[in-house]
């Protein structure tokens, strides 16, 4: 091995040290009583997991995970549905019928991936003011499927895109209307696109944070803006904290784990190409 | 167009677009007219024409302080994002396979990591007191703890903004890579081109499209980011790390100055807007959308 090649390990692993670092305390600490030199357990114990079946040990008032769990679940899986339902709908008349204003749509997606969301959060806290949906879940979940409509588009799009005209040709000359065509047909064939979207939506209001924290009510907290509260404290619990955020991480990691390699290209090529 | 196929299409695309409409383009609206207004905790609507934008040129002592830190973010923020992006992406591949894998699975966890764990971790990178890592590193040399976020705070969170970005750049990167024809690397070889000719001049020029878009993509997306940076030092200590997203987020939710904060808004509506068309005009659409299709 040459003196290069030595260099550019080094160089790697130095720049790697820190994500390698944190994913390993993210790991102990959740089990230990407490760490010595930040990273050492003094003594492993499950007792920092007591949330998951006690109240959560901080602060004065007495708080569970469950009610916590549950608003997530609602937030992520209603911004779901909504979106499934309204790009498998649009996905299909962008990919089969041609309508002036269709390059228009999908050069929305591009637009929709660069406007800053985040730096919108005055005007959408207003829109959902006015129309009384503020601090609300539904509010949040309209917000961020508007948002997220442009990409999962682009995603459908493609898998409508892969599925043979032959097929809608054979269905249309038996009579099919094209709503039916869309039902019956089109539905089952994109289920791994209606997958890939779902898993996407689901993730993304799963980690989602800015939106929940300004737009939802302190009361309604779901899990990032609960361990946001623990982190903005001015003594923090890490093996606490980390045993709440490696539970709340589990979901995100073992899914793109699972599905790395089929992510991937799914998220960079929008849909399987033939 | 027929009557029949306007009420298919209503049904198909109607319901996107109205979401679209009220959810995303009226808050659009909303906050460049909310932008003349001197809204605030009373939530009337009194216009006050430019005002806020008087205000943020001529009598806000904050606004020099704001742009300061966002003039070096940006600029510093892109370079680490490509410069590490492309470094990973030419790396993984130049180790081999099994390593290479290795090298982008631990590169896109920041990725994966959700917004809060991901600030988490890096604060207790940071933490000011023994328990942090880098404080417990200093601690073993027997040196006495630093508060490292309070006094590198812009630095941390240039780097810690960047790390997404050169994460996505990877990914980018190391398939536009990948796509390069086998031949052209091999004849290279055979002349006897050294690893670093060939990547100046057969893998740079090759990649030369996905390397600007991502550069077009990551100037807005570093000036329109601040969640992370609020997450991690709240643009403290006094303002050292605030840049201008983050500022409009403060004057419209901590200090309930909406109209204000929606005018400071308004400015990064118009700079995407004007990043958008710029690259827009430099790319075309067509060329966008392969690019973002992973090939060259």
């Amino acid at each position: 091995m040459n003196f290069g090649k030595i260099l550019l390990y080094i160089i790697l692993m130095l720049i790697s040290t820190p994500i390698v670092v944190m994913v390993v305390f993210l790991l102990v600490a959740s089990f230990s009583e407490r760490l010595s030199y930040g990273l050492i357990p003094t003594r492993l114990t499950l007792d920092k997991w007591s949330f998951l079946w006690g109240p959560i040990p901080w602060g004065l008032k007495r708080e569970y995970i469950w009610p916590v769990l549950l608003n997530t679940l609602l937030y992520a899986g209603g911004s779901t549905l909504v979106r499934i339902l309204l790009v498998t709908l649009a996905g299909y008349a962008i990919s089969r019928i041609s309508f002036r204003g269709r390059t228009f749509v999908l050069a929305f997606q591009m637009i929709g991936r660069v406007v800053p969301g985040a730096g919108l959060l005055v005007g959408m806290y207003f829109t959902l003011y006015y129309l009384n949906l503020l601090f609300t879940i539904p509010g949040v979940i309209l917000i961020r499927t508007a948002m997220g409509i442009p990409m999962a588009l682009w995603i459908m799009k493609g898998f409508f895109d892969s599925i043979p005209w032959d097929l809608e040709w054979a269905a249309m000359v038996d009579g099919c209307t094209r709503l039916q065509l869309w039902r019956k047909i089109f539905i089952p064939l994109v289920k791994p696109g209606i997958a890939a979207v779902a898993v996407f939506a689901f993730m993304e209001a799963w980690e989602d944070f800015i939106y929940v924290y300004v737009l939802l009510p302190g009361e309604t907290k779901v899990l990032s803006v609960l361990i946001q509260r623990l982190i903005a404290t001015e003594v923090i619990d890490y093996p606490l904290l980390a045993a709440m955020s490696l539970f709340y991480t589990i979901p995100p990691l073992l899914f793109y784990l699972i599905t790395q390699k089929y992510l991937v290209q799914v998220t960079l090529t929008g849909g399987v190409k033939r | 167009m027929d009557k029949r196929k306007a009420v298919i299409l209503s049904i198909f695309i109607g319901p996107p677009i109205v979401v679209v409409t009220i959810f995303f383009v009226i808050p659009v609206i909303l906050t460049v007219l909310l932008a003349f207004t001197d809204m605030h905790i009373t939530l009337e609507w009194r216009f006050i024409g430019l005002e806020n934008f008087y205000k943020m040129l001529s009598y806000d002592p904050r606004v020099s302080i704001v742009v300061f830190n966002t003039a070096i973010y940006v600029p510093a923020a892109l370079a680490i994002t490509i410069g590490l992006g492309l470094f990973l992406a030419i790396s993984s591949i130049y180790i081999g396979e099994r390593k290479g894998i290795i090298l982008r699975t631990i590169w896109f966890l920041p990725n994966i990591i959700p917004p809060v764990v991901y600030i988490f971790l890096w604060r207790w990178f940071f933490d000011p007191t023994r328990y942090g890592f880098l404080n417990a590193v200093l601690s073993l040399l027997n040196e006495d703890p630093r508060p490292w976020l309070t006094e590198y705070a812009l630095p941390i969170i240039i780097v810690v903004n960047a790390l997404i970005g050169a994460s996505v750049c990877m990914v980018v990167f190391t398939s536009a890579i990948k796509s390069i024809p086998r031949d052209y690397l091999i004849a290279a070889q055979v002349d006897g081109a050294s690893y670093v000719q060939m990547i100046r001049y057969i893998i740079l020029p090759l990649i030369k499209w996905p390397l600007m878009f991502m550069t077009a993509w990551h100037i807005p997306a570093h000036l329109n980011a601040y969640v992370y940076t609020l997450l991690l030092t709240n643009g403290g200590p006094y303002y050292r790390s605030e840049v201008w997203a983050l500022y409009s987020y403060h004057r419209a939710f901590s200090n309930f100055e909406y109209g204000y904060g929606a005018a400071i808004s308004a400015v990064l509506i118009i700079l995407n807007a004007i990043a958008i068309l710029i690259t827009w005009k430099v790319f075309g659409l067509k060329r966008m959308m392969e690019i973002q299709g992973g090939g060259v």
